[in-house]
């Protein structure tokens, strides 16, 4: 279906041409922002540490660490947040780290879901396949089950043997960046784990690595209103993809990705114009969720309704003008 | 093999940075006017999926793929960014009297005429 022609909505081609290549410094402040809340969140926890302070610390830059790096790894992977390209992939490969995704796979595996977005048997990053059950989707707020996938998706990379499902995705010739990144990522990880032991402390282990896991629930919680619940083999991301308001510090969180609609249909939008351009064609456009907790009553609706019957999903009402 | 000169398009009709589609007979291309003024006409399909060039976008003197992000290099048409890998094929390219034109074989151009 890489080739299907999805659904556009009309927009003026300059001022499409202007979001896409005007630049704003707001990226780079949201950069510096994010890793200054890293610093500091970081810097509390350790201080913390050994009293019953370094709960809450850790919970805040283990989620900063574990959730919202997922944001960055989206957007510099894309690499429409910074203007030079390699600036972008210097983000991208710490953020893949940090939300323990290989860096090489995910590139490919994230193309093919703009290509063949949640089209069963062709995109591999359909996070609720139906039926979900509850225990999947509680254990995702830990991170258990992609960081297991993971964990075994590295294991065969350093080896050399990727599964199948990786093999159908992404090019065999790249299939050596895999290897290479899977072994930093193993040898990163077992240097923490010989400090946690040498210093006789979980400590270094929390700061690295484990907020892969123990900071995944707001990643969970704002994953949910992507995609989940809505139709599977359409070609019209109006119809498997939500767009849900948030309020500006979930947006700086999540890097505007709640314009998730607008960014499908037009992946070269850097995400800091994705409001201006949610403005210019969301007359075309399902009407928006009003928050997180309206979209994931529909979501988790929807995924009920389908663990009785698997061809259920949430029908979506598109506007008459655009049909 | 022997082979003519093709008029596109004006090289008013693409702004700086911009590009624009052009097609002769099946063959689908894209003229790029580049940041420092420079004209390529480069094959119109991005390499690595369908999705036409002509809804992508320029910076500088590299053209986006609309789908999935992948870049050219316009000048030389090599792929400078993944999904992309594969080059576009350049075409001779030459501005006369301000109009673009494109070196396309004879037998090509006999062949659309007939057709």
């Amino acid at each position: 279906m890489i080739d299907a022609d999805w659904y556009r909505p009309q927009i003026d081609r300059n001022e499409l041409k202007a979001l896409v290549t005007g630049r704003s410094v707001l990226p780079l402040v949201h950069l510096f922002v994010w890793v200054a809340l890293l610093a500091v969140s970081g810097w509390w926890a350790h201080s913390a540490w050994g009293t019953w302070w370094a709960v809450p610390a850790f919970f805040v830059y283990g989620t900063l660490y574990g959730s919202t790096s997922d944001a960055r790894w989206h957007e510099f992977g894309h690499r429409t947040a910074l203007r030079r390209a390699w600036t972008n992939d210097v983000v991208y490969y710490i953020a893949s780290f940090m939300t323990f995704r290989e860096p090489e796979s995910w590139r490919w595996s994230h193309a093919r879901h703009h290509s063949d977005t949640i089209v069963v048997g062709r995109d591999p990053e359909i996070a609720f396949p139906r039926p979900t059950p509850r225990i999947r989707v509680f254990a995702e707020f830990f991170g258990l089950l992609s960081a297991r996938n993971e964990l075994v998706k590295i294991f065969r990379n350093m080896v050399g043997r990727p599964a199948a499902p990786q093999r159908n995705y992404q090019p065999e010739d790249t299939l050596r960046k895999s290897q290479f990144w899977s072994w930093v990522f193993f040898l990163v990880l077992v240097a923490v784990a010989l400090c946690c032991i040498q210093i006789g402390s979980i400590e270094p282990a929390l700061f690295v690595g484990l907020p892969s896991i123990y900071g995944k629930w707001l990643l969970m919680a704002y994953g949910i209103t992507q995609h989940a619940g809505l139709a599977e083999d359409e070609v019209d991301h109006r119809l498997n993809t939500r767009t849900v308001h948030m309020n500006f510090v979930h947006r700086f969180l999540y890097l505007n990705m709640n314009y998730h609609l607008e960014h499908h249909i037009f992946p070269n939008v850097p995400y800091d114009a994705l409001p201006r351009l949610h403005e210019l064609v969301k007359e075309q456009l399902p009407p928006a969720h009003e928050s997180v907790r309206d979209a994931w009553r529909e979501a988790f609706r929807a995924m009920s309704e389908q663990r009785r019957d698997q061809t259920f999903c949430h029908s979506v009402k598109l506007p008459e003008s655009a049909a | 093999m022997s082979s003519e000169w093709v008029t596109l398009c004006q090289v008013t009709d693409v702004a700086r940075e911009d590009v624009l589609r052009a097609d002769v007979g099946e063959t689908t291309m894209v003229v790029v006017h580049t940041k420092d003024g420079s004209i390529c006409v480069l094959a119109g399909e991005c390499t690595h999926g369908r999705a036409h060039l002509a809804e992508g976008f320029v910076h500088g003197s590299t053209i986006e793929c609309p789908k999935h992000n992948g870049r050219f290099d316009a000048v030389s048409g090599a792929a400078t960014a993944t999904p992309a890998r594969m080059a576009l094929e350049v075409f001779d390219t030459r501005v006369v009297d301000g109009e673009v034109q494109v070196r396309l074989s004879s037998s090509f151009v006999t062949g659309r005429e007939g057709s």
